[in-house]
């Protein structure tokens, strides 16, 4: 039953990965899909960890949906084709934004 | 029977209208089994993603989550072998790059669960934390160095 709720949800997060990355608009080097992508799973664990891990669908959500939205193969494969000093700001920018975004939605859950 | 027609037909152009309109902001005039391809890639996420969870479940000696950075190491080794083979060789893989990239190997591979680590590293120890950003992202530069030269030495042998 957990193994059949984390590949919905896997497989729901993979499709809006999918859909983000292919209808994204903006033609920037560092806002790109995947930085939104991982923005947004990284809000979204912040917001359901301050909520409580003992929840019957946090498998199905955290492991599930916001695992399979996020992407860490992607990223480091498009940080490739940059020169190597973009490169390190890329990985930086998302690795820094996560945390802060993170944080942020910690917070603002644990106070909510 | 006439009213039903024209209704089917102005209904059919609206929504065809907004379908191309769709298309053309997200540049996919090219894709026409958009839907397929769709259902396809989360298939294959399903697939990362339960092997993950499967993954996960191994216990580990230590505070360090060792797991999450092999699952990110091998995810990003076999990407980037993914995308050398290919650029080198022409194969029938190229048709299944969405559901293998984007799908099993993108599913496999997590950066929120990454995030949430950290936070509980930096919650034990700041070295800790530290340790395990370096683990991954510098591991991870390693993996996609390698996982390039390696696709790229497979592709061009079987030219």
């Amino acid at each position: 039953m957990m193994i059949l709720s984390v590949a919905v949800g896997s497989a729901l997060g993979t499709m809006l990965r999918y859909l983000i990355l292919n209808t994204w608009p903006v033609k920037s080097r560092y806002f790109t899909a995947v930085f939104v992508v991982n923005m947004l799973g990284a809000f979204a664990l912040g917001s359901l960890t301050a909520t409580g891990t003992t929840h019957v669908m946090h498998n199905f959500w955290a492991t599930g949906v916001i695992a399979g939205l996020t992407t860490f193969s992607t990223m480091m494969t498009q940080s490739s084709q940059y020169k190597r000093i973009q490169q390190f700001y890329y990985l930086a920018l998302q690795i820094i934004m996560g945390t802060v975004v993170f944080g942020i939605a910690l917070f603002l859950t644990t106070i909510l | 029977m006439e009213n039903s027609n024209i209704f089917k037909s102005v209904f059919g152009r609206i929504f065809l209208l907004k379908v191309d309109k769709i298309a053309k902001i997200g540049g996919m005039q090219n894709q026409k089994n958009f839907l397929s391809e769709l259902l396809v890639t989360g298939l294959g996420g399903s697939i990362g993603g339960t092997i993950r969870y499967e993954l996960s479940l191994i216990p580990v000696i230590g505070p360090m989550p060792v797991m999450t950075i092999l699952i990110n190491w091998s995810g990003t080794f076999l990407l980037a072998m993914l995308g050398s083979y290919l650029a080198y060789h022409r194969s029938r893989l190229q048709r299944w790059q969405s559901f293998i990239g984007t799908g099993i190997l993108g599913g496999f591979t997590t950066f929120s669960t990454m995030i949430l680590q950290l936070h509980q590293q930096l919650y034990i120890n700041v070295v800790n934390a530290l340790i395990y950003l370096v683990l991954t992202l510098g591991g991870g530069l390693v993996m996609l160095k390698l996982g390039k030269f390696i696709g790229r030495r497979v592709g061009e042998v079987h030219v």
